[in-house]
């Protein structure tokens, strides 16, 4: 009964641990920060910014890495571009997304598609601050030295079969997302860094059309 | 000794050669085409998946990335990612002690985990690298070889020149042709190729790869 008990508490303990990111602490005054977080975003309009891309594959200790340009603005417009080593484009602009290869142009509707919509959100989300209230994820808030970490926790479960969760790391000083990681239920993970971040500059809008 | 098959649409054309009196053939060997990876290569492509039946219509891209694995022996990694880094599938094959091959799923999108898809993207990969084929029968038509080996369900078939010597494609037919493969710049012959086309006729699907790195991404 006692190596139960044990067993359970160990358990539980273990469970505890791995929800809590390693050299973060969970930030107390959950509403202070996010009165933070609206204050610094609420002056931004526009952003611009170069990015890196890492595909890290779980069992083959390999990355596949790609590099772009961000661009968002005000209120619900982004544009992922990636350069090198392929050209790809995405736009999100309100309810569409136009999706750009070498081969072929799509247009989505995301009212048609929950699972769009919800990556739209999220994108839109993580510029704009208001990512506790996306309905589609459980939020968490930690911090460190240096940055602000939100964990995104997906509760649908089709949204649980693409991402096991998504971390959004946080400039400390100007709250600016430096970094994405967007990890799958295999154990594969996509990190994107940014750097270079440029703000409320005047953007073409011709940068957001989206057909 | 020469003579005429027709067993199927597809064979009503060829003339059977015998395997042990090849004539010119001699030279050619599918195995000759057979990617040979170094320990820990890995090769990079990008590529698009277009089908599409009656209405429906569907378009993935994305990269898709070679990997033989280090020490281990014609062990091999296939994974399709998206852009963005969402992986589609994670395939592995590895020479079982017997010498047969085996095959895991690592991971697939739940949209794709279907046991007809599985079985299709696994034998067009296993053909692109010449994985785990069975005893060849030999067929000709003017200066192409047809190399015939045994799939699940129907056949594949190798089609050789012999001049300039060189593979033309890979055919996969039951009565008739399912699908094509299409390889472009082998160079040397064992390598892997520049780009890949694979055309399903049946399943009205074609797969598009055209490398770009050798797996840094850079």
């Amino acid at each position: 009964m006692n190596r139960l008990l044990f067993c359970i508490t160990f358990l539980l303990l273990a469970l505890k641990g791995a929800a809590q990111p390693k050299g973060y602490l969970p930030i107390q005054n959950l509403s202070e920060f996010q009165q933070k977080l609206s204050k610094a975003t609420a002056s931004l309009k526009s952003l611009q910014s170069s990015f890196v891309q890492t595909k890290h594959l779980s069992l083959l200790a390999d990355k596949i890495v790609s590099k772009g340009q961000f661009y968002y603005q005000k209120a619900d417009k982004v544009r992922i571009e990636y350069q090198a080593p392929f050209q790809y484009l995405m736009v999100m602009n309100s309810d569409a997304i136009f999706v750009r290869d070498e081969h072929k142009s799509t247009r989505i509707n995301t009212k048609s598609s929950k699972m769009m919509q919800s990556v739209n959100r999220i994108m839109v989300d993580c510029m704009t601050g208001s990512v506790f209230s996306n309905p589609d994820f459980k939020v968490r808030a930690f911090s460190n030295a240096g940055k602000d970490l939100l964990l995104l926790t997906p509760l649908s479960k089709d949204l649980q079969r693409l991402y096991a969760s998504i971390e959004v790391y946080l400039d400390k000083s100007d709250l600016d997302v430096n970094a994405l990681h967007l990890k799958e239920p295999n154990g594969d993970y996509t990190e994107m860094v940014f750097s270079g971040t440029k703000h409320n500059l005047a953007l073409n809008e011709a940068l957001f059309k989206t057909r | 000794m020469l003579g005429f098959a027709a067993c199927s649409p597809y064979e009503k054309a060829l003339i059977s050669v015998p395997l042990n009196g090849r004539e010119d053939t001699r030279s050619l060997d599918p195995y000759l085409y057979k990617p040979q990876f170094k320990d820990g290569e890995k090769q990079l492509y990008r590529c698009q998946f277009d089908g599409g039946f009656l209405f429906k219509k569907f378009h993935l891209s994305g990269l898709l990335f070679f990997k033989e694995m280090d020490n281990v022996g014609e062990q091999q990694r296939v994974v399709f990612a998206n852009e963005m880094g969402l992986t589609f599938f994670d395939f592995g094959w590895q020479i079982k002690a017997d010498g047969s091959d085996s095959f895991t799923v690592y991971s697939i999108l739940p949209k794709l985990n279907k046991p007809a898809v599985i079985k299709t993207l696994r034998k067009d990969i296993e053909l692109v690298l010449l994985r785990d084929l069975g005893e060849f029968s030999l067929y000709r038509k003017g200066n192409i070889v047809y190399y015939k080996a045994p799939l699940e369900k129907g056949f594949a078939y190798f089609l050789l020149q012999t001049s300039p010597a060189g593979l033309k494609q890979i055919d996969i037919a039951g009565k008739r042709r399912v699908a094509s493969i299409f390889q472009f710049g082998k160079s040397p012959e064992n390598a892997m190729p520049d780009s890949i086309s694979i055309v399903h006729t049946k399943a009205h699907f074609t797969i598009n790869a055209k490398r770009i790195s050798n797996g840094d991404g850079e």
